[in-house]
């Protein structure tokens, strides 16, 4: 080592470093931090908000050299944590959603059999965590078409009173799917497959 | 939550200005927390309601992006004040406490 940084063939290692070093978070620190906060998840309002700092009234040129250089811990730390939250959460979201379909496969069976469409109005959460494909004609016996897009198909009597045509029973609930409370709410399964969703 | 001395520090800015509006990156110089540690514990305390965020309003700036910012609950506000008060008599922490006014 000692050899490299003293042996005269590699004197101009040290400076370059160093003015490379310097003009990337000195003189393009917004290009370097874009770089860093790619580490966040891609919504996670910090990409934004770290952005927005280095450009912040308080923010002298020499903090900004700074502030770059710290955003490398703050990514490593902050970021990828949060992709493994992310990524943990997704997780549990899928777990949940197979014991939502599988409940509602087996709830509803007896209207899909007898050619009863139910479709249950709600926001694009359920069509987002379902997919536009998801409870289709080759999914249920019978080839009826259910198209879920809310909650209220966990609801029974309500779909029983629309005649089990349209329900738009779900609770009044805008939650996202990040904290949607369905788990807490559908019955319990009786088979042993049962997972809990939490 | 556990008691960190950077929980302490950020506790500590907060609770200067219960109810004014917090920059991360004054924060930051406030606490002596590096961003590294900061932006974790802001992530904690958005998560148990101690602190909620907002953004600047893009038409009362210019030129620059809208920054984010951090507010107090109430909740925060005793919580976090139960815990200042809880270290205050802690050997570790007491070089980061304000001393007693005089």
């Amino acid at each position: 080592m000692n050899e490299l940084l003293l042996g005269g063939s590699a004197w101009w290692i040290v400076p370059t470093s160093l003015l490379v070093f310097g003009a990337t978070f000195g003189l393009l620190p917004g290009l370097m931090l874009r770089l860093l906060v790619q580490l966040y998840p891609k919504d996670d309002p910090r990409r934004r908000e770290l952005f927005a700092e280095l450009y912040g009234p308080r923010m002298s040129r020499l903090g900004r050299f700074e502030w770059v250089f710290q955003q490398l811990e703050t990514a490593i730390r902050d970021g990828l944590a949060a992709r493994r939250e992310l990524r943990r959460r997704l997780v549990k979201l899928a777990a949940t959603r197979e014991d939502l379909v599988a409940y509602i496969r087996r709830e509803f069976a007896e209207f899909a059999r007898s050619g009863v469409t139910v479709t249950c109005e709600r926001d694009d959460n359920v069509r987002h965590i379902f997919g536009p494909d998801d409870l289709t004609t080759d999914d249920m016996a019978g080839g009826t078409r259910i198209i879920i897009t809310g909650w209220g198909i966990r609801q029974r009597p309500l779909l029983e009173s629309s005649g089990g045509m349209v329900v738009d029973g779900s609770p009044a609930s805008t939650d996202t799917h990040e904290t949607w409370p369905m788990a807490d709410s559908y019955p319990e399964r009786d088979d042993h497959h049962h997972r809990s969703p939490r | 939550m556990r008691k960190t001395q950077a929980l302490v520090r950020v506790a500590v800015a907060l609770m200067n200005d219960p109810y004014g509006k917090h920059w991360g990156y004054d924060l930051m110089r406030e606490s002596g927390v590096r961003s590294g540690v900061l932006y974790p514990i802001l992530r904690r305390l958005l998560a148990e309601n101690w602190v909620t965020d907002g953004w600047e309003d893009p038409a009362v700036i210019s030129g620059r992006p809208p920054r984010r910012y951090y507010e107090m609950t109430e909740l925060g506000q005793r919580d976090l004040g139960a815990l200042l008060a809880a270290v205050r008599h802690e050997a570790r922490f007491r070089h980061i406490l304000p001393g007693p006014a005089r």
